[in-house]
């Protein structure tokens, strides 16, 4: 191999190997901010909270006038309320760690439930009376895991020729 | 030494201050941050407070005490 056809199969792969160790370092460095967001979580849990939140990945905040409100681990209609089956959907505008999304709604609900619930979207994930108080947090995380991803049939796809085609 | 936590796509950012005459600088620094914050929208609660105290909203710099935890502004999703 002449040494120009070696610099050239080097310069080639250089964009690959660039992008390769850019991927790597996002990852690195997004599990970084996810064990550091994950320490400081865990320091403004209360004993109980943490003691669920160990056990379950989700743990529960009393809101005042509102009820019981579990927080799952998850990015999207992840705040449960207890006595209701409905999931509400309020997140930091910027991107953050989970555990830092998930400390953010606790501060929120706990301390300033209003700017929660004002910009809050509201669904109903379960019906109340069909699962035990106890198991609704877990019965919403399984449902999710469990949903599989969309796929397209064939017959949701159009069968009327394309004009093109049509002679 | 007073501590201000802004929860970014890092982790958090931490900027300490105080109240003595030699950090007045990080203390201005820390103040105009804190304004820029909740001026966009962003909110600023007082934790792990003396005394056990319950945690507690803030919109005052003066107030703060040893641990406050700034958290983005927050939208439906």
């Amino acid at each position: 191999m002449s040494l120009r056809s070696l610099a050239q199969a080097v310069l080639g792969r250089l964009p690959r190997a660039w992008a390769l160790h850019e991927a790597l370092g996002n990852r690195l460095g997004l599990e970084a901010a996810e064990t550091r967001a994950r320490e400081l979580l865990l320091r403004m849990l209360t004993p109980t909270q943490e003691e669920d939140f160990q056990r379950h990945g989700c743990f529960a905040v009393r809101v005042p006038g509102r009820g019981t409100f579990w927080i799952l681990p998850s990015t999207f209609f992840n705040v449960l309320q207890l006595e209701t089956g409905h999931c509400y959907c309020a997140v930091p505008r910027s991107e953050v760690p989970l555990s830092d999304l998930m400390l953010t709604q606790k501060l929120v609900l706990e301390n300033d439930p209003n700017a929660f619930f004002a910009v809050a979207n509201r669904r109903a994930e379960l019906l109340p009376g069909l699962v035990d108080e106890r198991l609704r947090p877990q019965r919403v995380m399984q449902a999710r895991e469990s949903e599989t991803p969309a796929r397209i049939r064939c017959f949701q796809v159009s069968m009327i020729p394309h004009d093109a085609d049509v002679s | 030494m007073k501590i201000l936590r802004v929860l970014d796509s890092g982790g958090d950012r931490v900027i300490a201050f105080d109240d003595t005459h030699t950090a007045a600088f990080a203390r201005e620094q820390a103040k105009a941050l804190f304004h820029r914050m909740l001026a966009g929208g962003s909110l600023a609660f007082k934790v792990n407070r003396a005394g056990g105290e319950p945690d507690e909203k803030a919109t005052d710099f003066s107030t703060l005490e040893n641990e406050t935890i700034v958290v983005p502004r927050i939208v439906g999703g």
